[in-house]
């Protein structure tokens, strides 16, 4: 009878807690290789890995497959598989991309379309407000164009002052024409005055390929500073512009800023921000710093030595003794020195009072001890004596009680 | 053993109470001037770097998945025609483990019904969906019914949200601390959203949800939520 109450009341037990098992739910598509686009050209045939993560704690059942944009793109696709059920683990799959040979390109507008690979939760029944989760990852389809369209860009080395930097084109044919390109490169400083020009070309560039241009600039003559350069592509009549920035360096930095406000009375760190204009790393960095009071008085200290990377910012750190220095407005100036070489900048610094703290008053003590450890020992001692004189007085009056036996034995 | 005077006993006392002080002083004396040290202190701490080669995986995770107010009944009793009963799922500041420890300090706390509703049940927490990938996203949502749901033939009922974001989550968006309209058009309630892998502390959003349920409104009821994750880094 008990077994059998104990069982009914395990079973409710096990029933309450399944129907209050919180019910959660993923869904995720994962992968190791990233597409940038597939070309839509006839014949081109491409499968790409994925990875369909499941729900965590319960089997669920999902669908996949590749939304449409509207340009009906998605007909050239294929998952597989595209529905997986009573899913408990993650599970790959494949998307597939396959264009037919006779494939008609025309009714497909040229340029990028964004189609997304979508797994979807198939929610069972349930009561109330239930939810369920979506993932949608892009997948881009690149439409080519019926004549030569060529998308360009250019990059140019950072270097120094006389260097010969390396200057790259790139040039991507996006049609379905081969074609024949000529350019320019123009250098422009920060003024925007043209310093150099670079023609090109003619340079072939095929229908779907991409193809590199590699020019040198030389720099004999320029500044330290930014320049620009802009590249104009020319093919078929048509015209493009690409462009970028560089630096030019010369072995120099800049001094950013430093500590502007120092305590009296105490060792102070100090520091000192640079920034370098160089395009190679410089080594022995550091700074000297020497400040003068309003009477006269002079102090001086030095940071370790650092190295600076090209183009970075670092800050220099030192400690300014002013244990014995008075408040005021100092004058002095930093050094940096790098490489050999040294950058001074005159400084301003403020040196302000101490801040005071305050300490608490101390609690009243007595020898040494706060006052409730002393009363809690005094009184310990006082019972300890008190035990004494108890002791005492017990073996007293004992041995009092003890001679008129003896007494009372001789008689 | 001879017997002992009582002047040989006072003098024994006055000696030992002596002791004692002196004892006592000398032992509180050496206990004052020993030296605090804390034992155990770490004072460095270093930190392991392991290098994994790990796919971008967009992923995530409706940690609560269903909000049911149960069964229940209007009290129509009263001066008005239609009575409606209001109810709102608890806003959970730090619901149950899901993954990692949940916390929506911002949230409302406890959730409530009016008088009028008699029997349902309030839900412990609204909605709570978490990025549990390793990409940013956009985080979407879509009502199956949106605001007309809970209409009955003759009376309008509502059917509401909040949003509420685990320590600035949704890096792009901000909280929606009114009861808007469920929609149907599938907005991005949080844009830009943290990952687990970056930031397993704030890669949450908790969504509690309002119905306002007409006396006219018979039978059963079910909606389905749909959360939307666009992967931006992929």
């Amino acid at each position: 009878m008990i077994a059998r109450k104990l069982t009914f009341f395990l079973l409710i037990l096990t029933l309450f807690s399944v129907l209050s098992l919180p019910m959660v739910c993923s869904v995720g598509i994962g992968f190791k290789r990233r597409v940038e686009f597939l070309d839509l050209i006839p014949g081109n045939h491409f499968e790409l890995d994925y990875v369909l993560t499941h729900t965590r704690k319960t089997s669920m059942d999902y669908i996949i497959y590749i939304s449409d944009d509207g340009s009906g793109l998605n007909a050239f696709f294929t998952i597989d598989p595209s529905n997986l059920t009573a899913l408990d683990h993650d599970h790959p799959f494949k998307v597939i991309f396959n264009v037919p040979e006779d494939v008609d390109l025309s009714q497909y507008d040229p340029g990028i379309h964004t189609l997304w690979i979508v797994a979807e939760e198939v929610l069972p029944p349930m009561s109330g407000i239930g939810a369920r989760g979506i993932v949608k990852l892009p997948i881009r389809v690149r439409v080519l164009y019926d004549y030569a369209v060529i998308k360009a860009s250019i990059w140019v080395k950072n270097g120094n002052v006389n260097d010969l930097l390396p200057v790259k084109l790139s040039l991507e044919n996006w049609g379905r024409d081969d074609t024949i390109v000529n350019g320019v490169v123009t250098v422009l400083d920060s003024q925007q005055k043209t310093l150099r020009t670079l023609t090109f070309g003619p340079v072939e560039v095929k229908a779907t390929k991409r193809n590199e241009v590699n020019l040198v600039l030389d720099t004999t003559g320029f500044l330290q500073g930014e320049y620009t350069a802009l590249a104009e592509i020319y093919w078929d009549n048509n015209k493009t512009i690409a462009s970028t920035t560089f630096l030019i360096g010369d072995l120099d930095l800049k001094i950013k800023s430093y500590t502007e406000e120092l305590k009296a009375g105490e060792i102070n760190p100090f520091e000192i921000v640079v920034e370098s204009l160089w395009n190679n790393p410089m080594e022995d960095v550091y700074a000297e710093i020497k400040l003068e009071s309003p009477d006269g008085k002079q102090f001086s200290t030095k940071t370790p030595t650092y190295t600076l990377d090209p183009w970075k910012e670092l800050t220099l750190k030192g400690y300014v003794d002013l244990t014995e220095a008075t408040t005021g407005r100092y004058e002095g100036k930093v050094i940096v020195h790098f490489d050999g070489k040294s950058k001074e900048k005159n400084i301003r610094v403020d040196v302000t009072s101490k801040e005071v703290v305050e300490a608490p008053a101390p609690a009243p003590t007595v020898l040494g001890l706060s006052m409730g450890v002393f009363i809690g020992l005094l009184v310990a001692i006082i019972a300890l004596i008190a035990l004494n004189v108890f002791i005492v007085l017990y073996f007293i009056r004992r041995e009092k009680s003890k001679k008129p036996k003896r007494s009372r034995r001789r008689k | 053993m001879g017997d002992i005077s009582n002047k040989t006993l006072v003098a024994l006392l006055v000696v030992a109470i002596a002791i004692s002080l002196i004892g006592t002083w000398v032992s509180v004396s050496r206990i004052s001037s020993i030296p605090v040290r804390v034992t155990g202190l770490q004072t460095d701490t270093g930190t392991g770097i392991t290098y994994l080669e790990i796919p971008a995986v967009t992923e995530i995770t409706l940690c609560v998945n269903l909000v049911n107010f149960t069964n229940g009944t209007i009290n129509t009793t009263g001066a008005w025609t239609t009575v409606y009963c209001y109810m709102n799922t608890t806003c959970n500041k730090t619901p149950a483990d899901c993954g990692t420890q949940n916390h929506f300090d911002s949230c409302y706390d406890a959730g409530a019904k009016s008088e009028k509703c008699l029997g349902f049940t309030i839900p412990s927490s609204g909605f709570i969906v978490e990025n549990t990938g390793n990409v940013r996203i956009n985080l979407s949502m879509n009502s199956s019914h949106g605001e007309d749901w809970l209409d009955s033939s003759v009376d309008d009922g509502n059917y509401t949200y909040q949003m509420y974001e685990e320590n600035d989550a949704c890096i792009d968006s901000t909280p929606v601390t009114t009861w808007t309209v469920m929609p149907t058009n599938n907005p991005v309630i949080c844009a830009n959203m943290r990952h687990q892998a970056q930031w397993p502390l704030n890669n949450s959003v908790q969504i509690p949800i309002m119905v306002t349920i007409p006396s006219t409104l018979k039978g059963s009821k079910t909606d389905t939520v749909t959360f939307t994750a666009t992967c931006l880094e992929c």
